[in-house]
């Protein structure tokens, strides 16, 4: 089956700056995909030269099997888009606005904007500019999904939203999911990402460091650890064991971040007396972190 | 189409309202007050030095009908404001919005850039075309009640030309917004150019040695022919339109060239 989204060394360069780099990358239908990475690492370009708003440096990008510039109509039929900024010209009512995009995209069923704006407790009578940030979104959101497009381009699909509207963002993703849609989102907030991606990409300085699978992340199970002693104990002991890394000791108080099992440490911390032991959850930026460094450090050696 | 026209409307009501209230007042109040321009206020006017009447573009004197229209409105104030009122359309049809970044939710949908483009346009061309509308009606009654001894058919080919160079410029302004996205750029280029074609008119008219100045200035092909008492010159006309047309073509390629919104 052709891919939703299909790029191959898309490269963007705004005069001598980097906005991306050879970034190779396929999301298959039907898959949540989440485009990953702290601020200005290239995210927004890349979705911007999916939309053929931006034209590629070098490299090509495919979309529902398609040119964006050359197919530019027929993608952009059956893509639902949400910007990372969302700004709106002239004083439409919210209903005035979405009825536009609707008609732009070949009508789309009143019932079906009740609907979605319902769901997100969002009143189609005001006026946008008199809006918060919170609702604008919901309006960019109501727009992206309204004509249930083949493929969804998300930039920072939760900004603003407050935790109940990001929990019905998530539902509303797995439904979407369900029903054979494809979401391309991008985020650098982990937790959206984990909760509603299947396949992770993480970009940083304009290029793609690591693809990963959600869950594979989650066994890699990076957690941190503290562990209390009754007495200050000799850091020697605990420095050589396997998994263990970012070690400190504070008087009779171990730090250190712990990859895979947990027994080495626990064996040594045996021969003092525990007071206490905290572990924290697998934390999904320490993993990423972790590929980081990896990937920095095979490049070093 | 029609339903981006509508929406490309709504956001420019107030201006589109504004500017043709304006232009209603400030023909009515000129075209009236011919009544009051009583012979010894003209003839004062007819005594201001040669120069200084060709700098205001005053050419054929106060005391007639068609001298006064050309006086007050059509050489220079009447141009002058329907110019500024297409700059500010033009600026508002592509640069302003990019500027804003308000073009994604316009391009993601299924619209190409041509249409787009397409749809900004008409709403600067209608705009100058309502403009010059009720500046003609507001003269025409004028005339016609006060008998200025203009004909109608006159006074409408003088409102043409001076809407087709007020289109000129409008579509200027469009076609910098369309290459570059940038307000500033547009409303830079546009008020150089206009002040630039102004001064190679006046200069041209002033000093016999740079009378192929006027040749430069879209103003020339409106004002040669005496549009109040000839009409318009067929062959200028035709100068000004391919004007447009050209900067049209411009404001086509280049936007779909470029990247929008960076």
């Amino acid at each position: 089956m052709t891919p939703a989204v299909q790029t191959e060394g898309l490269t963007k360069y705004y005069g001598p700056h980097r906005g991306l780099e050879g970034v190779t990358l396929e999301v298959p239908t039907g898959e949540v995909f989440g485009f990953l990475g702290p601020n200005g690492a290239g995210k927004t370009t890349a979705i911007r030269l999916m939309l053929d708003f931006i034209r590629p440096t070098k490299g090509t990008v495919r979309l529902l099997g398609a040119d964006p510039r050359r197919s530019g109509m027929a993608v952009r039929r059956r893509v639902g888009y949400l910007p990372g900024e969302l700004r709106f010209e002239g004083p439409d009512r919210v209903e005035q606005f979405l009825a536009f995009l609707g008609s732009a995209r070949g009508g789309v069923p009143r019932r079906r904007i009740v609907e979605l704006a319902d769901r997100f407790d969002l009143d189609l009578t005001h006026k946008i500019r008199t809006l918060s940030k919170g609702n604008k979104q919901k309006v960019g959101l109501v727009q992206a999904f309204m004509h249930e497009p083949d493929l969804l381009v998300l930039d920072e699909p939760t900004g603003g939203l407050d935790p109940l509207m990001q929990q019905e963002f998530q539902d509303l993703v797995r439904e979407t999911r369900a029903a054979g849609q494809t979401i391309f989102m991008s985020s650098h907030v982990l937790a959206e990402v984990q909760q509603a991606a299947d396949r992770v990409g993480i970009v940083r300085n304009g290029r793609l460091v690591a693809v990963e699978r959600v869950e594979s992340l989650g066994k890699r199970a990076i957690r941190t650890v503290q562990v209390h002693f009754d007495a200050p104990v000799p850091a020697e002991e605990f420095s050589g064991l396997h998994g263990i890394s970012k070690l400190r000791i504070e008087g009779p108080v171990l730090h250190c971040t712990v990859d895979g099992r947990l027994d080495p440490l626990i064996k040594a911390a045996a021969r003092h007396t525990v007071v206490d032991l905290i572990s924290a959850e697998p934390d999904l930026e320490e993993t990423f972190l972790s590929y980081y460094y990896e990937q920095e450090d095979a490049r070093h050696d | 189409m029609t339903s981006l026209i509508r929406k490309s409307l709504r956001g420019q009501r107030r201006v589109l309202l504004g500017w043709l209230l304006g232009l209603a007042c400030y023909a009515t109040i000129y075209s009236s007050f011919y009544g009051r321009f009583d012979e010894i206020a003209a003839a004062k006017f007819d005594a201001m030095p040669e120069a200084m009447r060709t700098a205001f573009g005053w050419s054929s004197g106060f005391s007639t009908g068609a001298g006064y229209l050309d006086a007050v409105i059509y050489s220079m104030i009447g141009p002058l404001l329907l110019i500024v009122f297409a700059i500010v359309l033009g600026n508002r049809g592509i640069a302003r919005p990019e500027d804003g970044g308000q073009l994604d939710f316009y391009l993601a949908n299924p619209i190409s850039r041509n249409r787009f483009l397409t749809g900004r346009y008409l709403i600067l061309a209608g705009g100058i075309l309502a403009g010059a509308a009720v500046i003609l009606i507001a003269v025409l009654s004028f005339a016609v009640t006060m008998d200025m001894g203009i004909g109608i058919a006159n006074i409408i080919a003088a409102t043409s030309g001076m809407a087709l160079v007020a289109l000129v410029f409008g579509t200027l302004a469009f076609a910098v917004g369309a290459a570059t996205g940038r307000p500033g750029t547009v409303l830079g280029t546009a008020g150089a150019v206009v002040v630039a074609a102004y001064m190679c008119k006046v200069l041209s008219d002033l000093i016999d040695e740079l009378s192929w100045l006027r040749w430069l200035s879209p103003f020339h092909y409106y004002t040669a022919n005496q549009p109040l008492l000839h009409g318009l010159h067929p062959g200028h006309t035709l100068v000004l339109v391919a004007l447009v047309t050209g900067l049209l073509a411009v404001s086509f390629v280049t936007f779909n060239r470029r990247d929008v919104g960076v």
